[in-house]
Order: structure tokens, then sequence, then C-alpha cells
């Protein structure tokens, strides 16, 4: 295999290089708004400020720093720009698992039930006004929950006397979510009744993707989900090489292939069900850039899972900073479907040829 | 109330000019005490099929509509247009409203033909209207259908406080109510001026953010009523430009400054939650909210928008002197 050749020879630039755009694409994203731009320089005194270590290090700002330049930098633009990177991080990552142990290029981390799921407890949460509810909470954690669950419901149909086969487990993924996603223009339609056509608004940006109000707090409660979601995707790459090929080969080698596909779902369904639950539904994400990243890294998971992860990270902030500079701050799941489906398109076109 | 002046009229008809001094006395009794004074001597409701009453009136549509007698049960299909119609005097015309009409007290006993933004065709019908009237373009598509089955409908829109003076004098000439209509828009009119009169000399006049909505942040730009009222009650719409969707990004409403939130209370806490904003907003970091006594009156091209335009001034100036 000449490519794979290429590819290992490509490898040890590849890490660098991503984690450069990574920080580089953050680092644009928060320098540059819709409002008031900013030179790295300053971009970078006014986050080192809020570092440990690097504020004693960092001069203080110059005295002709914009206005708000902290309450731009440190509380609007930076965390906004941490969760997008780490949704598109989580939405990858549970991408490649999926279409790797289900064998399956088109899978994606939604088709656990899981986006249909968290839409509905959203919807549910906004529609009966509880989005203030737990300290702002309320809505994401019911979010968290109701995929979470859709994901779990969906694996208790697909198993047959403890055995789940991964045929049977996308056929349940389609009907329970097709069955929870006719259940939101049901509500919706209440509310319409109700002239509640401010929460409308509300549902459709949970429906399309928003990222614009994250903030630390947020995060902080994200984070902890999308560490475990991650760390059990991360730690399972030798499993997935051998499951990519075919099960057997894995039973021969001795994975407990049943309990495998357990922790991979549930792994993949918790980091999905976090990104979802932070971020609303952001499509194509979850999909496109496991094929990219199946392009650009050797196969095996060891490498393949890593280079998905930054490679999420920098499209989705990558994105949001087009939505917010260009764009007028469009829902950046609107921007990830537009960009993602002719990309989607030109790679199916390439692998015919 | 609605079922006396129903049974009342359709008898009236039946037996018109043999005994009709009499149920003119009942007629009057139920009658407002602000409509039997226009109405010299509470003949109008039944001299009006006598008196020729056929007129066309164009309405904000742009389309003339033929009204050959006074229209006597009217579906309304906004809280606006109930409240207008209610100030015109002809509250007890009126045989349906929307599950959103909820001003003044006597609307919420009227039969509701479904919500403002999903009205129900067939409850309209059973009402068996003379006259439906819509504000704007919300029930495009259910007009179209009680259109086709005969109905009369007749569709105001307003926009700035002018069209909304319009809007009540179209209303009065469609129910016949000219007079009353007259009144009102004119003494809202008066109000607004001398409103407007009393704020003109503060200056700088405080910076003003009206808030409907806190995800996404929905706004009014320039062009609207709400944009007029600010500037009416002395304050300055710090949304100066039409804007995409009329949404605010976070970091946009840090750049605007805004002195005073107009907001409804429950979205407060919401405002302060939006990253920055309780650090960089003087709205906010100050606590200045305002939102009208009776909910919905600033937001609602009515004829209380006036108070609710007042309200404000005295908010935004509290030495604030009206003659």
């Amino acid at each position: 295999m000449p490519r794979a050749a290429v590819k290992s020879k490509r490898g040890r630039l590849l890490f660098p290089v991503l984690i450069f755009a990574l920080l580089g694409t953050i680092l644009l994203n928060v320098a540059m708004g819709e409002t008031v731009q900013f030179s790295p320089l300053l971009t970078f005194q006014t986050i080192a400020k809020h570092l440990p270590i690097l504020s004693k290090i960092v001069p203080a700002l110059p005295a002709n720093a914009p206005q708000n330049t902290d309450i731009f930098i440190w509380q609007q633009r930076l965390p906004r720009t941490l969760g997008c990177a780490l949704v598109g991080m989580l939405l990858s990552l549970a991408g490649v698992a999926f279409q790797s142990f289900l064998r399956n290029p088109l899978a994606d981390p939604y088709m656990t039930g899981v986006s249909a799921g968290s839409a509905l407890g959203s919807v549910i949460v906004i529609l009966l006004g509880g989005t203030g509810a737990l300290a702002g909470f309320g809505q994401p954690l019911a979010a968290f929950i109701t995929g979470l669950g859709a994901a779990i419901l969906v694996t208790f149909l697909a198993q047959k006397r403890g055995r789940l086969s991964s045929q049977t487990f996308l056929l349940a993924g389609i009907v329970v979510g097709t069955f929870l996603w006719s259940l939101i223009p049901l509500i919706l339609s209440v509310s319409i009744r109700n002239g509640n056509v401010n929460r409308q608004s509300a549902i459709l940006s949970q429906l399309l993707g928003s990222i614009q109000y994250l903030s630390w707090s947020q995060i902080g409660s994200l984070l902890p989900f999308a560490l475990i979601g991650m760390g059990l995707l991360w730690s399972s790459a030798r499993e997935l090489d051998v499951m990519a090929q075919s099960e057997e080969a894995a039973v021969h080698l001795g994975v407990d292939v049943e309990q495998f596909k357990r922790k991979i779902i549930l792994a993949g369904a918790l980091a999905t069900a976090a990104a979802v639950a932070t971020a609303g539904i952001i499509a194509f994400v979850g999909l496109i850039v496991p094929h990219i990243a199946r392009r650009l890294a050797v196969p095996q998971h060891r490498v393949l899972l890593p280079v998905a992860t930054l490679l999420g990270g920098i499209v989705l902030v990558g994105a949001d900073w087009l939505s917010r500079r260009y764009l007028n701050n469009l829902e950046i799941g609107v921007i990830t479907s537009l960009v993602g489906a002719p990309i989607f398109c030109l790679l199916l076109r390439r692998d015919q040829n | 109330m609605a079922a006396l002046s129903l049974k009342g009229s359709s008898r009236l008809l039946a037996v018109l000019g043999v005994c009709a001094a009499v149920f003119f006395g009942a007629g009057c009794d139920n009658q407002p005490p602000t409509n039997s004074a226009q109405n010299s001597a509470n003949t109008q409701p039944v001299a009006a099929p006598l008196i020729d009453f056929t007129r066309t009136v164009t309405d904000s549509r742009g389309k003339e509509i033929v009204l050959k007698a006074q229209p006597k049960r009217i579906v309304s299909l906004s809280p606006a247009t109930t409240e207008i119609l209610f100030a015109l005097g002809i509250g007890d015309r009126i045989f349906g409203v929307t599950e959103a009409c909820d001003y003044p007290a006597e609307a919420l006993k009227k039969p509701k033909i479904g919500g403002a933004y999903d009205m129900s065709v067939e409850k309209v019908q059973s009402q068996t209207p003379d006259l439906v009237i819509a504000f704007g373009t919300i029930n495009e598509k259910p007009i179209a259908a009680l259109e086709q089955a005969k109905i009369q409908t007749f569709v105001v829109d307003a926009k700035t406080v002018a069209e909304i003076y319009v809007a009540i004098r179209l209303l009065g000439k469609a129910t016949g109510t000219e007079e009353q209509a007259e009144n009102l828009a004119n003494a809202m009119e008066s109000k607004l001026t001398a409103l407007q009169k009393a704020t003109e000399g503060y200056d700088p006049k405080p910076g003003v953010l009206i808030v409907h909505d806190t995800n996404p942040i929905y706004t009014t730009g320039p062009g609207s009523y709400i944009d007029e009222a600010i500037k009416i009650a002395g304050g300055k719409n710090v949304i100066d430009a039409e804007l995409a969707g009329s949404t605010l990004s976070p970091e946009k409403g840090v750049e605007l400054v805004p002195d005073v939130i107009l907001c409804a209370p429950e979205l407060r806490v919401k405002l302060r939650a939006i990253p920055g904003w309780a650090d960089a907003i003087p709205a906010v970091m100050n606590n200045k909210y305002f939102s009208p006594s009776e909910a919905g009156t600033l937001t609602r091209p009515g004829p209380r928008l006036t108070q609710a335009i007042e309200e404000l001034a005295r908010y935004l100036h509290p030495d604030l002197k009206l003659p």
C-alpha cells in the first residue's frame, strides 16, 4: 500500500500542523468578530491575564486598548470559541467511532437517536418556559438526559438475546429517531396555537444548532461528560481497529464484542448528548469530518481518533468564524450543512473514480 | 351580554316598525354609555338597515370592501383590533376573538376562534360573522379561505404610529363608527404630540434597547411604532439600522451600550446571564429595566400604546412635566 506509506511520512507532520491550525483558528475567532477587531497580540495578552502563571509575566494591557476588551475577549468570544471547538471535537470523534464499529461509512453520531431525543427534551423545556430553571442549566440537562435516554432505548431495541447486530442498531436508531422527531412538530403546533412565537425562535435555534450564548459555566458543565466520552473512545483505539475489519476477527482476537459495542455506544452517546445539549443539532460535522480525517491519517485508530478530534475542532471554530464575521451570526448548523453537503458529494464522486 | 344582543337584533329585524320602541328601550340598557351618547337616540343599530349604509372601504391590503349593511357580528383576529373595536364602543358586536385577546376584560368572555397565529376557519364560520377583521399578514391563508366561503374580511395593518391612526379610522369606517374612531385617533395623536413636546428638551437622550426574547435576542429597529414610541418618550433606540432577522448578538449588545432595556419582567434574569452583559451594559449593571404597568401595551399597536409611552417617558425622565 504505497498510499499508507505516504501517509505515515505525512503523519509525523500531521499532529503539529493540526494543533497549530486549531490554536490558529481559535485565536482568529477570538481576535476577529462582528464588532471590534483585536490584534493577535492584544488577544493573547487579554487571555493570558486570566491564566495562573502567564498573568504575572505578561505586561498589562495598553491604555489605548478598545473599551470592554476584556468583556469581548474573555467573557464572550473565548468561551464561545472553546465551546465550539469542544462540540466539534466530540461530534467528529463519535462519528469516527460509530462509522468504524458499525462498518458503515454513512453512520454519524446522530444515528443513535441522540439528536432527536435531545431536541425533544429541549423543545419541551423551552415550551414549558423552563429555560431559566436550574440557573439556566435546566434545558441542557433535560436535553442531555433525553438524548442519552433515546440512545439507551435504541440499544435496548437492537438487542436480541444479549447480542447487538449493527444492522438492527442502525434500523432501531432510524425508527426511534423518526418517531421522536415527529413529536416535535406536534408539540410545536400546540405552541403556535398558544401564540408562543418567541419561544418558537428559541426552539428553532436549538434545532439549527446555535452557540451564541456559551458561557464559561456552560463549558464547565459540558467538560466532565466530554472528557469521559473522549477518554472512553480514545482508549478503544485497538478494539476499533479490529472491529473495523470484521466482527469475527475481533472475536478471534479475544475482544468481548458485545460489551465493547455497548461501551462505544454509551461513550459516543455521552459525547453526542453533551454536544447537542450545549449547542443544539449541528449537522454534518460528525459525518464529514471523520471522512476527511480518514483521508489525512493512517487507518489506525490510535492516530485516526485524535486527528478527527482536532479536525472537528478546527472545522467548527472555522464555521463559527465565518458565521460571526461574514454571515451575520447565522446559526452554525446551517453553515455546516451548507458547506458539508457539497463536500460530502465531492468525496463520494472521488471515491467512485 | 353577547347572547342578549344577538337575540335582540334578530327579533328587531323581524318585528321592525311594530313595537320597535319597546325593544329600543331594552337595547339602550345594554349599550355602553359612550356608544349611546354618540348614537343619537340609540336608533343606529336598528336604523342602519333602513338608512343606506352601503359603502366601499379600501382596507390596508388595498382591497375594496363593499359593505351593504352595518356589520353586527364581527370576529376579530388580533388583540390589537379587538382592543380598537372595544375602544370604539362596539364590543357588543364582537362574536369571536383569539385566545391572545386579553383586553379589555370583556374580551376574555367572547367565544374563542383559536390562537392569534393559528385560528380555526371553522370556528370563525360557526359564528356566522358578517365581518372578519384581521391585522397585518399573520392570517393570510385562513383569510383567503374565509373569502372563498364568501365571508367578508377586512384587514388593517400598522407598522408606524401614524398607521395606527389610519387603522383606527379605517375600522371606524367599516363598522359605522367614524366619529368614535376620529375622536380616538385624535385623542391618541394629541396625547403623543404633547408627550413629544415635553420630552424634546432632554439631552442627551438615554439609549434604549427593546428585547422581546433572549434566545436569540430579538429586538426592534427603526420604521416601527416601538421605535417611534421610544423617540416620543424622549429616548434613543440604540438600534439605528435595520437588523437582519431583528436579532442581536451578545457582542453587538455590548457595543450598543443601552442605558435602559425594555423587556418583560421575566426576561431580566436571562439578560444578566448573557455572556458579558452583566459587566458591560449600563442597563444591566444598574438594573434599569422598563416594562409597562399593563403587559403588552408597548408592543401592541392599539389604543393603550399612548399610556405605555407616557409611562416610559416618566421612567426615562422622572422630572418630566406634562401639561
